[in-house]
């Protein structure tokens, strides 16, 4: 076995690119038992491609420049890098309960990226990103794989494949593939695993088949009187096959074609497993490297749907047709007759034209014709009693747009987090309020839950269920006691903190395991740090912390005097911990922490210290506006009560019309911040940049809303808002309170104006 | 005047006053009744006719009768140093002379001290409002650059702004309803702006003091304290909403 560096050789001669060692096939190798040298991959990957020959990339560029001017053509999707992804609506489904994922498959499929093959990279990561996805969530119930690809690499390709399989095998949501300009080579052979194609008809598809292209300028070389001469041990004679300046012999040619056949033979064996109606024989017919246009490709049929997946329902009609309700219409003797600009093949009713109506609405259409019975799901109710109170009222074209739908383990989180603080946390939240005393029995119920370990990477420890789940437990925490819901936001913050920090991995493992309550003293707080030989002193006072007075842990995050970010896990016995009379959550034990030269490891410094506060601080946000989005939703719900049995002026209060638009506001203000809310949790569970900023306005929204929400279920109370019965009073204090809590609303305005001014 | 069951609809009050010989005997519990539990002397508003206006009566009870009772004392947001107590009226034994005014004349007394109580919630509101803003002044004022010079934040400052040239509106208001009550002219809608304003400032410039000042204001301190002392003020004496009810039928009348 050679190493990389002298297998680079032939690729490193000028005018190439060195590409970097691509891993070696996946496919059916796995976990190793490759017989192959490394080096061999390297020599050759430059040209071992999936690929329309270069004399296409030519016609690409000319039916880009086309579709762009006549613009018929449908969309072009974003850059692959762009971790955003495109939702659609189902058609006609106002409450959009059921969305398509769009994944653009834009440009040359490679993981690297390789300017060699115009590849920006990145294919495969951001597919398999998108199709967990959409396992994950149960309101996707199809994918729509946009390809527009003139092919790729041979790996990436197959790995992709391999990836839609699965995807397939292990959800019940049909996988189709629209192709844009161009669907060929790798282009197709990703499709081959899609349970249905549709093409438009000047897509060019078809080009099935390998190329290994070799550069050689052995015969230049010689006549300018320059030659390459390699040094070889006597048993490895191929070492510099492939090398530019080299002739290749017969036998390294059949060795290569070897490969190539070998590539080939597994193509056709993708496209004939993939492709019912077609045969074997028939495969090879077509699959001769040439391309065809779509409507000749109609003609040939070589895009027929039914994927190995569909024939298992043929055999077995209650398999999937049961969960569909209804079989699919598959009249194969008919397409031949249907005029050819129409390249759909085997769904929806007849007479639409897809070409016009571009790949969105097509995909809209395909789910109008065949999804409208999958999943019927139950809703999401928002407030805290029954009724749902959010409206569903995204309009079906809002791409992009997030959707409010919980998926199975969400609601399950849902579901236990209602019941928990029906039994346990509501009872209790009037009285510990009241006494200032500590909710011990919702915390033991917490830990009890686990829900500890909710947003918490499963690599360190946690449950790795997101973001968006602890939003959900908070939320539902927060509208029968904001104390409890404080305190698991500052146990998640602080294991978001120290998540992936090797040093902090004990301290972690005991906040997920309930062992001890942790507290989280943020940089607000201006804590000095100084390096104390391998550890670290602090100094200063953080006013006001909750859940500090009962934390057995602080994770503290401070800077030393040149301004260096350093987290440090500090046992609260060595601080000064008092308690104050706080003007909110007086259940969670707000308490000022005061540290002086107290000594503490350093878990993370610098660049690591930095990324783990920036976890941590948009984990606070984002809970935080769960939080308020709860309480808000509480404060509607008392008021509504209250206002619809307390009679005034000879009828119910909530019969005035300036009483009734109050809670009209109260509810269009915090559901709109909870949609804020939910798509930063989303954003964070995507590890998309823009959280940062999402959090920010969803925390700004989120409280502003909920103090009005508040504010106006003690107006709408009258005296009795007024008093500590109703609950309301105890949700306008924590919400007053959370307003001046990490950072401070003011800062927060001031950190957004960066981005707001770029 | 306030009952469990009539508050902003003060006319809805149920508390009963029945004619014994010369003397009155009320039943029924007073809620909210500021401070009840240390007075000696109560004004009653009790139901002397099936009237809903004309059937009130107003009284004077003194603590000491015979069935006045203290019940419950309410735990609220603020002004916590001033209790809020139930009044029970059991079969109490009222002389006829202590019949305020004439008999039916309940409402038209209560309005009218209302009237006057409103100018007095608002003048407390202005209270609350120029302590918060002292107490952002304080804070603001502190926050110089090198050169001596004011360097809060502009959010601050301009809240300041904002919330001085509120609390002279305010005043203001206020201080034209006070007058025209000294001339013996009706103030209504006059004291009910007043209210409208003042309450509304007093809630703004407490909230913006423990926003402005930040967690440690959060905890035990006086930003805190006003701010659940302002809470109040847009409560009693009539909700802001019935300000407004006074003040759109005194406009469209």
């Amino acid at each position: 076995m050679t190493d990389g560096t002298q297998g680079q050789g032939p690729s490193a001669t000028p005018g190439q690119t060195p590409p970097r060692p691509p891993m070696p096939p996946a496919r059916g190798r796995e976990g190793g038992g490759d017989a192959r040298p490394t080096s061999f991959y390297v020599a050759i990957f430059v040209t071992l491609l999936l690929f329309v020959s270069a004399g296409l990339n030519v016609v690409l560029l000319f039916v880009a420049l086309f579709s762009s001017s006549v613009g018929s053509l449908g969309t072009t999707a974003g850059p692959l890098d762009d971790s955003s992804y495109d939702v659609v609506s189902v058609g006609g489904d106002r409450s959009a309960r059921k969305r398509v994922l769009r994944i653009p498959v834009e440009g040359a499929i490679a993981e690297q990226a390789s300017p060699l093959i115009g590849a920006a990279g990145g294919t495969v990561s951001f597919v398999k990103r998108h199709l967990e996805l959409a396992a994950r969530d149960s309101s996707i119930v199809a994918v729509l794989l946009d390809i527009n690809s003139p092919g790729g690499g041979v790996t990436a390709s197959d790995e992709i494949h391999r990836l839609i399989r699965k995807f397939d095998e292990e959800n019940d949501k049909p996988v189709v593939a629209m192709f844009g300009d161009m669907a060929a080579s790798g282009g197709y052979y990703i499709a081959a695993a899609c349970d249905e194609i549709w093409a438009r008809p000047t897509t060019i598809t078809g080009s099935i088949g390998v190329i290994i292209s070799t550069l050689n300028y052995a015969e230049a070389l010689e006549k300018i009187g320059v030659s390459q001469d390699p040094i070889l041990d006597p048993r490895t004679p191929h070492k510099d096959m492939l090398s530019p300046s080299k002739k290749a012999d017969e036998e390294e040619i059949a060795i290569v074609r070897s490969i190539v056949s070998e590539m080939y033979e597994r193509f056709v064996e993708i496209v004939d497993e993939g492709r019912e109606q077609l045969d074997r024989d028939q495969v090879i017919a077509l699959a001769d490297g040439r391309i065809y246009s779509a409507q000749a490709g109609v003609g040939q049929r070589p895009r027929r749907s039914d994927s190995r997946h569909r024939r298992g329902v043929r055999a077995d009609p209650r398999a999937r047709r049961g969960r569909r309700g209804q079989p699919r219409r598959v009249p194969p003797q008919a397409e031949p007759r249907r005029p050819p600009v129409r390249c759909r093949l085997d769904l929806g009713p007849p007479g639409r034209d897809v070409v016009r109506a571009g790949p969105r609405a097509a995909a809209a259409q395909h789910d109008r014709a065949a999804l409208p019975l999958l999943l019927a799901r139950r809703p999401l109710t928002a407030g805290c009693h029954t009724r749902p109170t959010h409206p569903q009222t995204l309009p079906t074209s809002s791409f992009a747009m997030q959707h409010f739908e919980l998926n199975d383990e969400q609601s399950q989180i849902l579901d236990t987090t209602r019941k928990f603080v029906a039994d346990v946390v509501e009872p209790a939240a009037l009285e510990h309020d009241e006494h200032r005393t500590f909710v011990q029995g919702s915390i033991d119920g917490l830990a009890e839950l686990g829900l500890f370990g909710l947003p918490i990477a499963e690599e360190a420890g946690g449950f790795g269920l997101g973001t968006l789940s602890l939003v959900v437990a908070i939320e539902e925490l927060a509208k029968g006691c904001g104390s409890t819901a404080r305190l698991l936001t500052g146990q998640c913050v602080c294991g978001k903190v120290l998540e992936g920090l090797e040093a902090g991995t004990d301290a972690l493992e005991k906040l997920v395991g309930g062992e001890a309550l942790g507290a989280f003293v943020g940089l607000e707080h201006g804590i000095a740090a100084t390096a104390d030989g391998d550890g670290l002193r602090l100094d200063g006072t953080a006013e006001l912390v909750t859940g500090a007075g009962k934390a057995g842990m602080l994770v503290v995050a401070a800077r030393t005097a040149d301004g260096e970010a350093v987290v440090a896990v500090v046992d609260a016995a060595n601080a000064t911990v008092e308690d104050v009379p706080a003007v909110g959550f007086h259940a969670a034990a707000p308490a000022k922490v005061s540290f002086a030269g107290t000594s503490a490891p350093a878990v993370a410094r610098g660049a690591d210290a930095e990324a783990a506060i920036a976890r941590g601080e948009t984990t606070a946000w984002i809970a935080g506006a769960a939080t308020a989005v709860g309480t808000g939703f509480a404060s509607i719900e008392a008021a509504r009560r209250h206002t619809a049995e307390r009679i005034a002026f000879g009828k119910p209060l909530a019969k005035q019309q300036a009483v009734a638009h109050k809670l009209v506001e109260s509810r269009r203000a915090v559901d709109a911040a909870r949609h804020q809310t939910w798509h930063a949790a989303r954003l964070a569970d995507l590890g998309d940049a823009g959280v940062r900023d999402a959090a920010l306005h969803a925390r700004l929204s989120a409280v502003d809303a909920a103090l009005r929400a508040a504010d106006e279920a003690i107006q709408s109370h009258g005296g009795y808002g007024y008093t500590v019965e109703y609950h309301v009073e105890r949700h306008y204090r924590d919400m007053q309170m959370l307003e001046t809590l990490e950072h401070g609303a003011e800062w927060m305005r001031d950190a957004l104006v960066a981005s707001v001014l770029a | 005047l306030s009952e469990a069951g009539s508050g902003s609809d003060a006319a809805a009050l149920v508390c009963e006053a029945k004619r014994d010989g010369d003397d009155w005997v009320l039943n029924g519990p007073k809620l909210w009744i500021t401070t009840g539990s240390e007075a000696g002397l109560y004004i009653v508003f009790a139901r002397t006719g099936e009237d809903r206006v004309k059937g009130i009566s107003a009284f004077l009870v003194e603590r000491q009768y015979p069935g006045v009772g203290i019940g419950k004392k309410e735990r609220k947001l603020g002004i916590k140093a001033s209790p809020t107590v139930e009044v029970t009226l059991d079969n109490v034994r009222v002389p006829g002379a202590n019949l305020l005014g004439e008999e039916g004349r309940g409402f038209t007394i209560a309005l009218d001290t209302l009237d006057g109580g409103r100018l007095g919630i608002a003048s407390q509101a202005l209270g609350i409002a120029a302590a918060a803003i002292e107490e952002i002044r304080g804070h603001l004022a502190d926050q110089k650059d090198s050169k001596g010079r004011p360097s809060a934040s502009q959010e601050a400052q301009w809240k300041l702004a904002d919330l001085a040239a509120d609390l002279d509106a305010s005043r203001f208001l206020t201080w034209r309803a006070a007058m025209l009550r000294d001339a013996g002219q009706p103030c209504g809608p006059q004291a009910a702006m007043a209210k409208l304003k003042a309450s509304k400032l007093a809630n703004d410039a407490a909230r913006s003091a423990v926003r402005i000042l930040g967690a440690k204001a959060a905890a035990g301190s006086t930003a805190e304290r006003l701010l659940r002392d302002a809470r109040i003020t847009e409560i009693y004496e009539g909700a802001t909403d019935i300000q407004r009810l006074v003040v759109a039928r005194s406009l469209l009348a």
